[in-house]
């Protein structure tokens, strides 16, 4: 036995610990790991994630030691750190921040790796976790902007909760698995609570765990060649030859790519955090006030402006079944696509697929922003009819009007540039369709307008036709031979009623 | 002399450091004080809910919508809060009013709507108000004498609301009140309602809906003074009532002349 220096009692320990559990061969071999000298800037946004996530973790588990999760006190609590815990707005805004980073990041990360092939053989099993990262991620912040209990969170709750309700047979059962209940209420908050300090967060340690053990031992992908396709019975050999020969060591060669890129979105982080400040929380979820306009986080919007967009004849389809087959075939794509060509100069239609993809949520984003177009979901109980379209009317021609804001017509079509703007502006419609023209259109739809024709009655019918009828655009000559002139005088043949019982009980 | 320059080094970053964490606090991020927001039982509050809810058929400032006019204090007066609850938390069943209650999903609780019913008082409302004939503003279904009602009619209503009214014709705007189309279409209440209270928010030239304590005018157009008895206007709502089954009449458009211009 040699002298004990404290160095050396340290030594001795560490190699006492590492005997035991293999923790510093684990660690020598993904700090020195050999990586192919060409993978340069473009594999940095994985780290990026994985260090938003280490943010997410840290502040997520200060921040839980001020939160309430109960629906009497959530709200107030996050009061409470924004305003007495010294930098606790500071602490929201970096969770709030940095949940949008790493998606973000997350996203340019998987757009890497599908631009570049890598998911290709032998590393179909990182792709695969990596789509799990992507949906328990995108499931964290979801949940995440459900832990201010805002208005906010209530209108994602309440789309979540239609959307559960429209599938076929167990619509009722899995809204009330969503919500612990028929609605909305403090169990709906516990449940989202437990999944997003528990079950996600549990889950992406796991997945993430098993991603990074996958792309140590499968080893990163090279920068892709044109002409060095990928085939599976060689493409191992040539690999570890490869890195063998010309490869450098993760650290401190790729790693200082990675520590430099992410110093600097942390530095971002934190000038947008100090910056803008934390996220909500909103207007009260208390309901004897009420929310003008609640939309949700922005990661969300482009969902927002798309089913705001949708067809709503398609809506049920579009929102049950095509997000399962998109999920089910992004995880499948390296097994369809195991081999071959990874340069995307080779792919030009993955290509095609990421521009349009992007393109396509940016655009719906933007408009969600802006959101001009969108049904304006509150219209029909909030926007008023200018009182010119109201004096001088019938009784008939009122209720009309009244049926205008009841059916809804009011969140998709503007009077006199009031109310939606999804549907043309109705100021004028008597100059531009005749009486049967009016009633046609409301009966059979057309456009993107809904057929109303079974939903409502005959009185019904009537009194829109009657009311539209007088939308003149303030004296505007009829161009076409308009409802205006053609407004009958009732008294001819009795027209058979077609939903009488409907319509005569009161 | 190395020494004394890292102290003054040391100072200066300390000062900078400290000054900066004292600047933190002035960040651009940190949130203001929340102000709490108005409760619905203030007129402020209720303000704002009714302008989401209410205003696009009771009219932006409570009157000149298609919906009966709010801001009527003496028809708040005469309207029991119970009564009110159940109309805002149900609906009016089979009419275009919706109910903002009960367990849809954005539904109001039962706790915001009294406050909001409190705050339409408080705002709009004014206790002692009372309508000059004080006929209870409730319909009671039972019995009713609709061929009282329909004498009543032609002695006092039939001028401004002629049996046969051409659609669109502004010859008379106050309409048709006994074409089925457009009873089916409204509550026994909404007829009690108009007759009691009338309306004269909209200016319906050339005469408003008189309230139950008059003026009418006779067939020939004549003022008739006097007001209705509180039995006269159950029987006018009886005989609006039965009229509601009569057959509907459908406007005489040829549907082949109007294919024709679709083509
Ligand atoms: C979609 C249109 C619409 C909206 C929105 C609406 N109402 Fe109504 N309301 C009506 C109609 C139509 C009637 C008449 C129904 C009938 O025939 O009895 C009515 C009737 C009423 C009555 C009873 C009138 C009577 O006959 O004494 C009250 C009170 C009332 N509404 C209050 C409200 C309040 C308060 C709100 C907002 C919270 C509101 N309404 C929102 C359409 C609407
Ligand atoms: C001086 C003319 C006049 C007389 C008399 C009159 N009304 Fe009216 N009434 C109107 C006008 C005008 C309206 C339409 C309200 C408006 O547009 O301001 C109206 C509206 C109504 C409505 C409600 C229509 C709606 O908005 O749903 C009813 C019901 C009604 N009248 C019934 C009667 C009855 C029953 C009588 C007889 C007791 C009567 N009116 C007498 C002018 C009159």
């Amino acid at each position: 036995m040699s002298e004990m220096t404290p160095k050396r009692a340290i030594f001795d320990a560490l190699n006492w610990l590492d005997e035991r559990t293999g923790l510093f061969w684990i660690l020598r071999r993904s700090v020195f790991h050999r990586v192919p000298r060409n993978a340069k800037w473009w594999y940095v946004f994985g780290s990026a994630t994985m260090m938003f996530f280490t943010i997410q973790i840290v502040t997520g588990i200060v921040l839980a030691m001020f939160y309430a999760p109960s629906a009497a006190q959530a709200y107030e609590s996050l009061v409470y750190i924004n305003e007495q815990v010294p930098f606790g707005w500071m602490l929201r805004a970096m969770h709030g921040w940095s949940s949008n980073a790493m998606c973000l990041m997350m996203l340019v990360h998987m757009m890497q790796v599908f631009l570049h092939g890598s998911y290709k053989y032998p590393r179909e099993l990182t792709w695969v976790a990596g789509v799990f990262l992507c949906l328990t991620t995108l499931g964290l912040a979801f949940t995440g902007q459900i832990m201010r209990w805002d208005a906010d969170a209530y209108w994602g709750l309440g789309i979540g909760a239609a959307i559960m309700d429209r599938a076929p047979g167990i619509g009722n059962q899995l809204r009330a698995v969503m919500l612990g209940g028929p609605q909305i209420s403090g169990a709906t908050l516990s449940r989202f609570f437990a999944l997003h300090v528990f079950i996600l967060p549990g889950s992406a340690i796991a997945l993430i765990g098993f991603h990074l053990y996958s792309v140590l031992r499968q080893g990163i992908s090279e920068m892709p060649k044109a002409g060095e396709p990928v085939v599976p019975a060689t493409y191992r050999k040539e690999y570890e030859e490869r890195t063998h020969k010309t490869g450098v060591p993760f650290y401190p060669d790729a790693a200082r790519r990675d520590m430099v890129f992410c110093g600097a979105a942390l530095i971002v982080l934190i000038g947008i955090a100090a910056w803008f400040g934390p996220m909500g929380p909103g207007e009260l979820p208390d309901p004897t006030i009420i929310e003008a306009s609640p939309r949700p986080d922005g990661l969300f919007l482009w969902i927002y402006s798309a089913l705001a967009l949708l067809p709503p004849a398609s809506e049920t389809f579009l929102l049950l079944a095509v997000p399962p087959v998109a999920i089910a075939f992004l995880a499948a794509i390296p097994f369809i696509f195991n081999r071959g060509e990874r340069a995307p100069s080779q792919r030009p239609v993955s290509v095609l697929i990421v521009v349009l993809l992007c393109t396509a949520i940016g655009v719906l984003t933007w408009l969600g922003m802006s959101s001009p177009w969108g049904p304006k979901m509150d219209a029909w109980t909030s926007t008023p009819t200018a009182v010119q379209y109201l004096q001088q009317r019938t009784p008939l021609e009122l209720q009309g009007a009244l049926e205008f804001q009841f059916a809804q017509c009011r969140n998709c079509h503007a009077i006199d540039d009031a109310g939606g703007q999804r549907g043309p502006d109705l100021t004028d419609v008597a100059t531009r369709l005749s009486w049967d023209q009016l009633m046609r259109q409301i009966q059979q739809g057309g456009g993107n307008m809904p057929a109303y024709g079974k939903a409502l009655s005959s009185s019904e019918m009537q009194a829109l036709v009657a009311f539209l009828s007088t939308l003149d655009g303030g004296d505007l000559a009829a161009t076409l031979p308009g409802a205006l002139e053609q407004q009958p005088a009732r008294d001819a043949v009795p027209q058979a009623d077609a939903n009488p019982a409907a319509n005569s009980s009161r | 002399m190395i020494r004394p320059m890292m102290r003054v080094n040391t100072a200066v970053a300390l000062t900078i450091a400290l000054a900066s964490l004292a600047a933190c606090d002035q960040l651009p991020g940190k949130p203001a004080l929340r102000v709490a927001p108005p409760t619905l039982d203030t007129a402020a509050g209720f303000a704002g809910f009714y302008s989401e809810n209410c205003a696009g058929c009771h009219g932006a400032d409570g009157t000149q919508g298609p919906a009966r006019p709010m801001r009527d204090a003496v028809y708040l007066a005469a309207v029991p809060d119970d009564a009110m609850f159940n109309m805002l938390r149900n609906g009016i069943e089979g009419t275009r009013m919706p109910g903002f209650g009960g367990n849809r999903i954005t539904a109001v609780d039962d706790a915001a709507l009294t406050a909001f019913v409190k705050g339409m008082r408080t705002a709009w409302g004014n206790a002692s108000a009372t309508a000059p004939t004080n006929i209870a503003w409730a319909h009671q279904p039972g019995k009713a004498d609709a061929e009282h009602g329909r004498e009543l009619f032609d002695a006092r209503c039939v001028s401004c609301h002629p049996r046969t009214q051409p659609v669109g014709s502004s010859a008379t705007v106050s309409g048709s009140v006994t074409d089925p189309f457009y009873l089916r279409l409204v509550s026994d209440q909404h007829l009690r309602t108009s007759i009691v209270f009338g309306r004269n928010d909209l200016n319906s030239a050339p005469a408003n809906m008189p309230s139950a304590a008059g003026p009418f005018q006779d067939g020939n157009g004549q003022r008739v003074d006097g007001a209705l008895s509180s039995s006269d206007v159950d029987d006018l709502v009886a005989y609006l009532s039965g009229l509601r089954s009569s057959p509907l009449y459908a406007p005489p458009t040829s549907a082949a002349q109007s294919k024709d211009e679709t083509k």
